[in-house]
This record gives C-alpha cells, sequence and structure tokens, in this order.
C-alpha cells in the first residue's frame, strides 16, 4: 500500500490517494513494483502522483511505503495537525508519515530518495536541511513498529541489518547537507555495486531515462569491461573490492559497510548516496529488471507501454558465418544444481541437435565432450564476446551470459528458466529471443540450492529437451534460413 | 487474440422455480447457511460477504456479480446445462442482459445427469432431444473458440455413442444457424485420449474427479477398526486429503505430454458440504501465492500451447461456495482470493504483451524433436 495526501486552498481541503504496486496494468491508482528501489524513492513517487493530481497542493502527506498504511488512518491521524513539514512516527521512532511542502517534488526531488524510512529523527533532520526551515516532529505514544518484519505482505524484505544502511546513508545525507556548502550541487550515486547480470540490467536502464535523478553509479571495479560494454550514462565511481560472495558467507550490511570504507571520504564527502540493491522481493511484480531499474534511477513509468519489455529498441546482431553448420553455443551451468540446466536433458539436446548437422558448445563444461559438445572458456568478457560471435544462437540460463548476449551484444537468444521468471530477467521477446519454462505453479520460487516442493536438486520447471531442440531449430530458420 | 479466462458460474443462486424443481432446495443458500463441519479437519466454510447471500433474480445483484468478475479481469462465465426432466435449464437468464462480446457465455452440458444420452434410442428422439439441447445453449453472447461456439461436456466416457451424439449435435447446431460448435471435454485423467471422438479439446477435471497425487490420508486396517468403533475421526477413513501444493504443481508437470488439454485453476476446494456420508475432497494447506502462480502460469502455458484463437483457461469457480473454491469476496478470507485472482490476471496479461512478438514454434518442427528425443531417450 502507497498512500497520501493532499492539503490544498486557505480552507486547508484534503484529498486522499491509494496507490498499489501494480501487477502489471500499471492503471492511474498503481505505481510500478521495483526491487531495486529504495523505500525512499517510492516516497518521492507518491509525491510526485499526488502532487500531478493536486496542482494545487501546498502540502503533500505521504504514508512510509514501509508500512501498510491506506489514506483512511492518515486522515485520522493529521486531520488537525498539517500546517507545515512534519514527520509523524510511533513512539518507537519509527516513521509513519511526511508531511512535505510542495517545493520537495518540485525543487527537491531527488533528497527523497535519502530519507531512511527507518528512524524519524535522522529524516526530520535530513529534511529540515534541506527545507531550511523547522520540521515538526509527532509521535503517537501508542503505536510501535518495531521489530519491522523480515519480509512483508507487500513486499518489502528489509530487517533491522538493511535498515541500519537506509539510516547510514540518511545521516550521511544529513552531513552533507549541515556541512558543506555547496550541497546542492553535490551528484547523487547509487550504491549497486555486483552482480554481473544486475550490472548489465542496470547499465542498460540508465540509458532509457528520461529524468534521472543520479549521475553516479559506485560499482565492483572487476566489472568494468562490463559497464563500458553496456554503454550506461551513468559515471562509474569504481569500488576496489571483490563482489559479494553468493554463499551467504557476508552479509549485505557487512559488506556495505566495507565498502563504504573501501570509497573513503574524499568519495563518500562528495556525493550523496542512495542503497539499490534489492529491497523488494523481486518475483512479486511482473516487471523486467531493466523497468525496475529505470524506475528507481527516476523514471516514473505509469503506462504499460512506457516499459522497456514492451518497446523494440534493442541492438540485434546476428552471425555473420554462413547458416549450415549451425553452430549454437550453450551456457546450462548455473553453479548450483538447482539453478543448472538438468544434466541428463542437456544431453538429450546435444545429441539431437547433431543429428541435424549442428555444432555445439558449452561453456566451462569438459565433462559434456563425450556426446560432441565442444567446451569453451568464457570467464571473461571478451572471451564470451569472441565465443558468441563464432556462434548463431546462444542458449543460456538466467545468468550473466545470457544477460550480456542478449541485452548488450543483441545476440539470437533463447533463455532458459527455471527457479526464477523470464518476465523479470529475460531478454525482451521477439523472432531473435525467446524463454522457455514449464509453466509450474512453484515457478518462480527462487529456490537458491534445492527444490521447495520435491525436495530435489534440480528444478522441475525447466523445459524438457524436445522443446530446446525445437526452439533452436525454429529460431536458426527464422533468423538464419537454416533448414534443419 | 488475449488468453480468455472462464469461470465456472453456479446460477442456482435465484428464486427460479425451473431451478427449484431442478435442484429440490427453495433456499439454495440454505446448505451453506446451515452447514457445519463433521470433523475438526475439514475446513471451514466460508460465507459471502460483500455480496451477501445474493439472489440473482435482482437485476442489480446480477449486475454486481458480473461487474466484479469483469473487474477481476475474467472474460466469461461456463454455466451448467442440465436435463430437468421435460427441458434443458441454465439458469443464465439473469446474466444475460450483462454480458456481452468481452463478456461471454459458455455452457458446461451435464451429460453425466442426462441418462438419455448413455443408452441408445431412436434416431427421431435423438434428434429432437438434441435440438431441445441446442436451443437451450443457444441463449447469451457466446464464448467462440476458432470461430465456432464453445459446449464442455462433464463426462465424455458416459456417451452411449459419443461421435454419432457429437455429430448428431453439430448438425442441429448447424440448424440452429450456429457458425459450429467447439467441443471440449472434461477429462477423466487429465488426458486427452478421446478427441479422436470428434473432440476439439478436453479440459482438466476439477480437483474432485482427479488427483495427480496421492492423498496424505492412507488409514491402515487398524485404524480403520478404530473409526468403526468411535475411537477416531471417521473422516480420516472415508474422506480424502490431498496438500494443495503437490496436488497443483502435479497438474502442471510435464503437461506438455497430456495431449491438447486446458487447464483448470482453482483457489482451494473442499466438498464435504455435498458429501456428509464420506467420500469428500478436501484440499488442506491452500496458499494465496501459489494459486497466483498457478493461475498466472496456467494462463502462459496455454498462451504458448495452444493457438491464438484458442487459448483458453478454466476458473474453478466464481461462486462454488459449497466446495470452498469461490473467488467472490468472504467472510473468512475477505478480497484476498479476489485480488489475487485479478493480480494474477493482470501479471499474465502484462507478460502476454511482452511475450507476444516472439513467433510461435511451428508444430511440425516439435512434433520432430519430440519423436527424435524421446527415440534417444530410450536409446
Amino acid at each position: 500500500m502507497l498512500s497520501g495526501l493532499a492539503v490544498s486552498g486557505p480552507d486547508k481541503r484534503i484529498e486522499a490517494f491509494d496507490f498499489t504496486f501494480s501487477k502489471g496494468a500499471l492503471r492511474e491508482t498503481e505505481i510500478l513494483d521495483s526491487t531495486t528501489s529504495p523505500p525512499g524513492r517510492y516516497v518521492l513517487e507518491v509525491a510526485r502522483r499526488i502532487a500531478t493530481a493536486a496542482p494545487s497542493a501546498q502540502l503533500i502527506a505521504v504514508a512510509n511505503p514501509l508500512l501498510p498504511l491506506g489514506s483512511r488512518q492518515l486522515i485520522d491521524w493529521l486531520k488537525t495537525g498539517l500546517t507545515g513539514p512534519a514527520v509523524i512516527s510511533g513512539h518507537d521512532n519509527f516513521p509513519l508519515c511526511y508531511v512535505l511542502p510542495r517545493r520537495c517534488v518540485d525543487e527537491l526531488a531527488r533528497f527523497l530518495t535519502v530519507l531512511s524510512t527507518a528512524d524519524a529523527d535522522i529524516d526530520a533532520r535530513l529534511l529540515a536541511g534541506i527545507l531550511g526551515e523547522d520540521v515538526i516532529q509527532t509521535k503517537f505514544p501508542g503505536l510501535s513498529i518495531a521489530p519491522y518484519p523480515v519480509s512483508t505482505s507487500t513486499g518489502w524484505f528489509q530487517g533491522t541489518e538493511r535498515q541500519k544502511v537506509l539510516k547510514i546513508l540518511a545521516t550521511h545525507a544529513t552531513h552533507l547537507v549541515e556541512t558543506n556548502p555547496a550541497w546542492r550541487t553535490l551528484p547523487f550515486a547509487v550504491y549497486h555495486p555486483y552482480h554481473a547480470g544486475s550490472i548489465v540490467f542496470f547499465s542498460v536502464a540508465s540509458r532509457f531515462v528520461s529524468t534521472p535523478l543520479f549521475q553516479r553509479h559506485i560499482v565492483c571495479s572487476s566489472y568494468q569491461d562490463i559497464v563500458a560494454a553496456a554503454g550506461g550514462t551513468l559515471v562509474p565511481e569504481w569500488l576496489d573490492q571483490p563482489w559479494l560472495p553468493r554463499d551467504n558467507s557476508i552479509g549485505e550490511p557487512q559488506y556495505f559497510a566495507k565498502a563504504l570504507e573501501r570509497l573513503g571520504p574524499a568519495t563518500t564527502d562528495n556525493m550523496f548516496i542512495s542503497f539499490m540493491r534489492y529491497s523488494r522481493i523481486s518475483g512479486f511484480g511482473p516487471f523486467h529488471m531493466v523497468d525496475q531499474d529505470r524506475f528507481s534511477l527516476g523514471e516514473s513509468i505509469t503506462a504499460p507501454d512506457q516499459t522497456w519489455a514492451l518497446q523494440q529498441r534493442r541492438t540485434l546482431k546476428i552471425c555473420q558465418q554462413p547458416p549450415a553448420p549451425l553452430k549454437v553455443l550453450f551456457h546450462i551451468n548455473g553453479g548450483v544444481p538447482i539453478k543448472s540446466y538438468p544434466d541428463k536433458q542437456a544431453k538429450i539436446v546435444f545429441q539431437a541437435l547433431r543429428s541435424f548437422g549442428v555444432e555445439i558448445s558449452v561453456i566451462g563444461r569438459s565433462d559434456l565432450a563425450s556426446v560432441g559438445a565442444r567446451p569453451v572458456t568464457a570467464d571473461k568478457t571478451d572471451l564470451l564476446l569472441q565465443a558468441v560471435q563464432d556462434h548463431h544462437i546462444f542458449v543460456g540460463l538466467d545468468s550473466f551470459p545470457h544477460h550480456f548476449v542478449r541485452n548488450v551484444l543483441g545476440w539470437p537468444t533463447i533463455g532458459l528458466f527455471g527457479a526464477t521468471t523470464a518476465a523479470n530477467f529475460g531478454g525482451g521477446w521477439d523472432a531473435h529471443y525467446r524463454s522457455l519454462d514449464a509453466a509450474m505453479p512453484c515457478h518462480p520460487c527462487n529456490g537458491d540450492h534445492q527444490c521447495p516442493v520435491f525436495k530435489r536438486q534440480e528444478c522441475a520447471n525447466y523445459v524438457p529437451a524436445e522443446q530446446v531442440v525445437a526452439a533452436v531449430l525454429a529460431m536458426a530458420s527464422t533468423v538464419y534460413g537454416f533448414r534443419a | 487474440m488475449a488468453v480468455r479466462v472462464l469461470a465456472f458460474f453456479d446460477s442456482r443462486y435465484q428464486t427460479s422455480t425451473e431451478l427449484q424443481a431442478l435442484t429440490g432446495e427453495a433456499d439454495p443458500w440454505r446448505g451453506l447457511r446451515e452447514g457445519r463441519p463433521l470433523s475438526r479437519q475439514h475446513p471451514p466454510l466460508n460465507t459471502p460477504t460483500s455480496l451477501g447471500y445474493y439472489d440473482l433474480s435482482n437485476a442489480d445483484t446480477a449486475a454486481r456479480v458480473v461487474g466484479l468478475a469483469r473487474y477481476v479481469g475474467i472474460d466469461g462465465f461456463v454455466i451448467d446445462c442440465s436435463w430437468s426432466g421435460d427441458h434443458y435449464v441454465t439458469g443464465s437468464a439473469p446474466v444475460l442482459p450483462f454480458c456481452d462480446h468481452s463478456f461471454t457465455l459458455a455452457y458446461r452440458w451435464r451429460n453425466d445427469q442426462d441418462p438419455f444420452w448413455q443408452a441408445p434410442a431412436a434416431a427421431e428422439n435423438r434428434s429432437r432431444r438434441a435440438a431441445a439441447l441446442i436451443a437451450a445453449l443457444s441463449t447469451g453472447p457466446a464464448t467462440d473458440l476458432r470461430g465456432r461456439r464453445l459446449v464442455i461436456l462433464a463426462s465424455p466416457d458416459a456417451l452411449h455413442a459419443p461421435t454419432a451424439t457429437l455429430a448428431l449435435l453439430r448438425e442441429e447446431a448447424q440448424k440452429a444457424g450456429w457458425p459450429g460448435i467447439y467441443f471440449a471435454g472434461t477429462s477423466a485423467d487429465g488426458t486427452a485420449r478421446f478427441l479422436d471422438n470428434g473432440f476439439d479439446a478436453a479440459l482438466d477435471p476439477g480437483p474432485a474427479d482427479w488427483q495427480p497425487c496421492p492423498p496424505e490420508n492412507q488409514p491402515a486396517g487398524f485404524e480403520f477398526l478404530e473409526a468403526m468403533a468411535g475411537l477416531r475421526d471417521s473422516v480420516d477413513f472415508f474422506d480424502r486429503f490431498y496438500s494443495y501444493g503437490s496436488s497443483v504443481v502435479l497438474r502442471m508437470m510435464n503437461r506438455g505430454n497430456r495431449g491438447k488439454v486446458f487447464p483448470c485453476v482453482f483457489p482451494a476446494y473442499h466438498d464435504w458440504l455435498i458429501h456428509q456420508d464420506g467420500g469428500a475432497t478436501n484440499l488442506i494447506g491452500t496458499n494465496t501465492q501459489l494459486f497466483i502462480q498457478f493461475l498466472e502460469n496456467a494462463i502462459t502455458f496455454s498462451r504458448e500451447r495452444f493457438g491464438p484463437d484458442e487459448s483458453v483457461v478454466f476458473l474453478q469457480s466464481w461462486n462454488g461456495w459449497n466446495e470452498g473454491s469461490q473467488i467472490e469476496p468472504s467472510l473468512l478470507d475477505g478480497d484476498l482470493i479476489f485480488n489475487a485472482t485479478r493480480n494474477a490476471i493482470d501479471r499474465a496479461r502484462y507478460t502476454e504483451r511482452s511475450h507476444s512478438a516472439a513467433a510461435p514454434i511451428d508444430q511440425d518442427l516439435a512434433q520432430r524433436s519430440t519423436l527424435l528425443c524421446d527415440a534417444l531417450r530410450v536409446l
């Protein structure tokens, strides 16, 4: 739930607004669901929507997006106290609602993205700093939010540690506003340093933002080649730190603390930073990650036709080699069995395609040479690029090679989806792209290590071999005129 | 054309003498109002809230019912057509004024309750009876699949001479000016094995008629004796309890191998109210998120598997209160299932638009690939 109030005219007339996280229709009362957006981005978006709908509003009250709050509740709380900027909180200091003057939306919009939404004192001080006027703080003695749940019915996953990150960045922003006279001109950076596939999406997204709020991108220096190839518009702020291991041995907040230390004051004292690692459950909305990242970066996206996923503006390139022999490059190893395309099926795919004269290569799987799949090394971006250019079609999992090959290189690609969904991580559907999954009701489970339904190591949602074979041959026919 | 979502609709909730005669019940809500669980294991009965214990005979009420179904994104209702003893009855009249090309009607012929068609009969009688059936099915804006009017058979296996019966119905439909009939048969085992008889497609049976997984409760003989001696809850023995999760996941597993069978999706199911003496099917551990994914993925499956003008998913049900499968807002669930249905349809329609640019795979190529891979598996 995302709600707010507009206060207009001398009689302080109140209009109520209730929005929901969109499931795809993007109706007038719906806001795009973005996993990379911090709660502050939603404060801004709700305020924007209200300002548009109520052009004469002088004050705009926005409920904390982290909370299941409707406008009716806000009216009950605020009907007598809407006089100026304010932060309303529970007695545990958890913010319930922000009352913002209109210029917060018009001139100071980007500062709302760094509100902690978890500490009313910090946020009130930040707002006072950017507004240059007193901000009233009101606490409701009978209401306490803590402990905030780790995940919520509206799709947030937060936890105390993650909210500490938001508090640190809001405090950092307050410090900049209070100590740096040139704070209004400082750039805004997004903290989204890893992983490779996410960097591809983020970089692509930055090219399709008409009203950017951010100028810099804090990103691991090991991804320099990806950032360069993806042609993002944000200036990279290189973080010399290995990317976060995927085995949960280091928590995201701990990594963040080290990252701030590694960036050092010379960097952090000269920019505002917004946390844009995943804050919401990524499969909650049907929107592609590029659209979710575009929203995070400032694009409102108020209609389905505005989504990147529904627009045809992708790079399309094809292999320049003759169509026969057809060469297909596979990436089927997701690191853990649940993320990998099952070997048994893969072997049948390879044998079947070879019977049509197709030459098969597979990334990082020398053990499949026995079924005629030529092993290829592609652990560096330039090696992947070289390997792709030698093949007509790429077939890959929901993983970096897939995202890079499709979204950056624009190569004919088939995506295999198991525990995650193509709607979020696919490649934009046209004659050069197809995603395959078995449409099971458990999909997406986002399982990491084993199937939560059958408790097996393999994902049952991967399609059987025949569908992969048919998809490869169909694409080869459409794109290259190959006849099996 | 987008995948159509059709919801089974119980038209008995109206003051209609012919329906009352058919069901032998003056108050269609009585069972729900008076029903009490026979065991603590029976999921509680749910009762309507925002629409109340409605009477479809009231035009305003019927308008609200259809309006809510449209709001959710449902494209039409499927209404049962039953033999009353001297004519066929659907009870669809109250909702007809609120249906049009964007919200259509289809009928499920309850041939399982129509003994005439389960035995040989004189040709003249068969023609007369077929004409009566077609007349009853002719009301309302029709759901067309491949340009033909969709008619669902509740039990293809119950037909005495299926091929001849379908041919006869097609003939009568032609006389009545129909553009043709698209026959979909409810498959007793989830497969499309009877398509050779003239059916165009099959559809999944409901949870009571087919389960792809074994029941959770499989009591042994000793437990049966305990139940008989009153020492144990007897529903353990007489009812079947299935895990909702396993049931819905297995319904969609390897689905492509089952032939042309339309998915039937349900948010919950427990029919102990209509099986008071045992034999009820009860799904336990229902899960709203799983239901959303069930519906969304079923729509995806239908879009990718069937032609654009015959992609359909069935939803059981809009108002199956007696079996706990209703989408309408309820006392226990509020608008949780109602909104979940809307969310799932919204999600599926959005991804449908984004996927629409990918060309369908040629069926001949798909078939060749299947044969080849099957051969390789054997080898």
